[in-house]
């Protein structure tokens, strides 16, 4: 098969899950609502309430919020996965004549693209609420939400499949939801956090403080340049090379070890 | 004509079980080959490991000389299943998941509506094709599931369990519609409970029991195989005793014949051919033979002496 070949299969497993949307309709409206009431209402009295320096912690968390949202989005894809093995489907997308690399890197890209248009609503509350003006940055916004969703979409995908029962990846996602989000950086500014030195270097090395200190630097960049995890190329760095470690690990297991056969 | 699938020595386990045990076969190309068996034979699993979705254990499956286990990307190339169960999301549609699947083996988009709407129109579920996958009848969510296949045309298509679900019209369709598949040189798998649908399209047929082979060869040489299974009934007048039963049994080479209220049963192999001694034997002996019957045992009496009598062995 060709690369041209491999582009289109890409393209097609990647809409797979995008066809999925219409189902998350009442999903989305509560999150919708959610992300509201975090951001107009508990966002407001929170930051009437906390103090960290020079920092402005409405805007902190603002962005917090909406990278809580867009990694529940993205970890949402594990329970799709699970989902489909149960009623065979993974079975049926193993079979088609499409190389595993390309399915699983296409599932990735599809649960991201889902991930995001599920959270664009909110990325567009966050804009509005930050008002920020420049299109690159809200493009840059959009773009780094896009990679972050696949990237953890992929992972999640990734977990599911390996464990292959609900029970157990609801249990994993509720211990990664309260691990990665609540360490790190998410809602709690590194500052705040020093004085604790185990929660402060398991929150430096959380990619998911990276990922929303990331669309920090590009959403408020003056007020926050001196308060991030780590320095811009350092989370560049650090990110790319997350990155690049698990989709070799998603590659790895979906080539090497996965096959169908749900309940066996 | 070659071999389109050669399986050697293949072992899939699941923990402790193993659910396809040292298979040999090979299928060859163009024909269609019937896969026979009783539920948790391991005919599933065999089909599912050349569709590239199990792993095998040991051995391994080569289709038209790739590897399932070295060159994957090239089997799934050439092999398509339409699966026991149809494969579909709730919120899915016919129409969108099949174009979907159209364009994934290949079609463009456009040729994909085109065909998409010729197999549901021949297959007469274009009038569900704008609904939810999870309000179609059983039969209607079995006809999309085929329709993939059709649709793929691919050079191995298995099918599993193609006709469970469907009424009898349809049925013979999709029988027609699968000769025309072998037509068009393609070679064909068909995993089946149903001794009707194995008679009717299977040039040859396997039947696999607890993971192994226990029976390969066309429906008349597996029917053959069955010692003194065919029938040769007839409806005799005048005397008829032991010594007739006996000079039967002589002639015909036969230790199983009987009379029952005027008719006359002999067991034999192959009864087309002996039929005329059976007739000369009697009527040396002066008896008038009213009519004859053969009947040759059916794929159920095969299914149940290459299986059955093991099940009750094992018991």
């Amino acid at each position: 098969m060709s690369l041209k070949d491999d582009l289109r299969a890409l393209a097609l497993v990647a809409f797979w899950d995008v066809r999925k949307l219409r189902r998350y309709t009442f999903f989305l409206a509560m999150r919708f609502s959610w992300f509201l009431l975090q951001v107009l209402v508990f966002g407001l009295l929170v930051a009437n309430m906390v103090s960290v320096g020079d920092l402005d912690y409405y805007k902190f968390y603002v962005v917090g919020a909406f990278m809580a949202v867009l990694f529940s989005m993205s970890m949402v894809k594990g329970h799709d996965i699970v989902e489909e093995f149960e009623d065979g489907l993974v079975d049926y997308q193993l079979s088609l004549p499409v190389k595993r690399k390309v399915l699983a890197i296409g599932r990735a890209i599809g649960g991201g693209i889902s991930a995001f248009l599920h959270s664009l609503p909110m990325l567009i509350v966050v804009v509005l609420v930050l008002g920020v003006s420049s299109l690159s940055a809200v493009l840059a916004l959009a773009l780094a939400s896009f990679v972050f969703a696949s990237s953890l979409s992929g992972i999640a995908m990734g977990v599911a499949l390996i464990l292959r029962s609900s029970d157990r990846l609801d249990i994993l996602m509720g211990v990664s939801d309260s691990l990665l989000v609540r360490i790190s950086t998410i809602f709690y500014p590194i500052a705040a956090i020093s004085g604790v030195a185990v929660y402060y270097y398991l929150a430096k090395v959380n990619p998911v403080s990276h990922m929303v200190d990331a669309l920090r630097l590009i959403a408020i960049p003056e007020e926050y340049q001196g308060s991030a995890v780590s320095s811009p190329e350092v989370i560049l760095m650090f990110l790319a090379g997350f990155a690049f470690t698990a989709i070799l690990s998603s590659l790895f297991l979906l080539d090497r070890k996965i096959e169908g056969g749900y309940g066996r | 004509m070659g071999v389109a699938v050669k399986i050697r020595g293949l072992v899939k386990k699941f923990g402790n079980f193993a659910a396809v045990n040292g298979l040999n076969l090979d299928i060859e190309e163009g024909e269609i080959f019937g896969l026979l068996g009783p539920n948790g034979s391991g005919k599933s699993t065999t089909l599912l490991i050349i569709a590239t979705v199990y792993k095998p254990t040991e051995g391994d499956v080569e289709v038209h000389g790739h590897s399932v286990t070295k060159s994957p990307d090239e089997v799934r190339r050439l092999v398509g299943i339409a699966f026991q169960e149809p494969k579909a999301l709730w919120v899915d549609n016919p129409y969108e998941l099949l174009v979907w699947h159209a364009m994934v083996v290949g079609y463009s988009f456009l040729d994909a509506r085109r065909a998409v709407r010729e197999i549901m129109e021949e297959l007469e579920i274009w009038e569900h094709r704008g609904k939810l996958f999870s309000e179609l009848s059983g039969g209607t969510r079995k006809k999309v599931e085929i329709a993939k296949l059709f649709l793929q045309k691919p050079k191995v298509a298995i099918f599993d369990e193609p006709t469970a679900q469907l009424d009898v019209t349809t049925r013979h369709k999709v029988w027609d519609m699968i000769e025309a598949l072998k037509e068009e040189r393609r070679t064909i798998i068909v995993a089946t409970n149903d001794m009707a649908e194995a008679d009717r399209l299977s040039d040859r047929l396997g039947i696999i029991y607890k993971g192994n082979l226990k029976a390969l060869g066309t429906p008349a040489e597996l029917k053959d195989r069955i010692p003194a299974g065919d029938v040769m009934e007839f409806s005799i007048e005048g005397q008829a005793g032991e010594h007739l039963l006996a000079a039967l049994s002589r002639a015909l080479n036969t230790e199983r014949v009987n009379l029952t209220n005027g008719t006359l049963k002999v067991y034999v192999n192959r009864a087309e051919e002996k039929v005329a001694v059976a007739i000369e034997t009697l009527s040396k002996m002066g008896v008038k033979v009213r009519s004859v019957s053969i009947k040759e045992p059916t794929l159920d009496d095969v299914f149940f002496y290459f299986t059955g009598a093991q099940l009750r062995e094992g018991r």
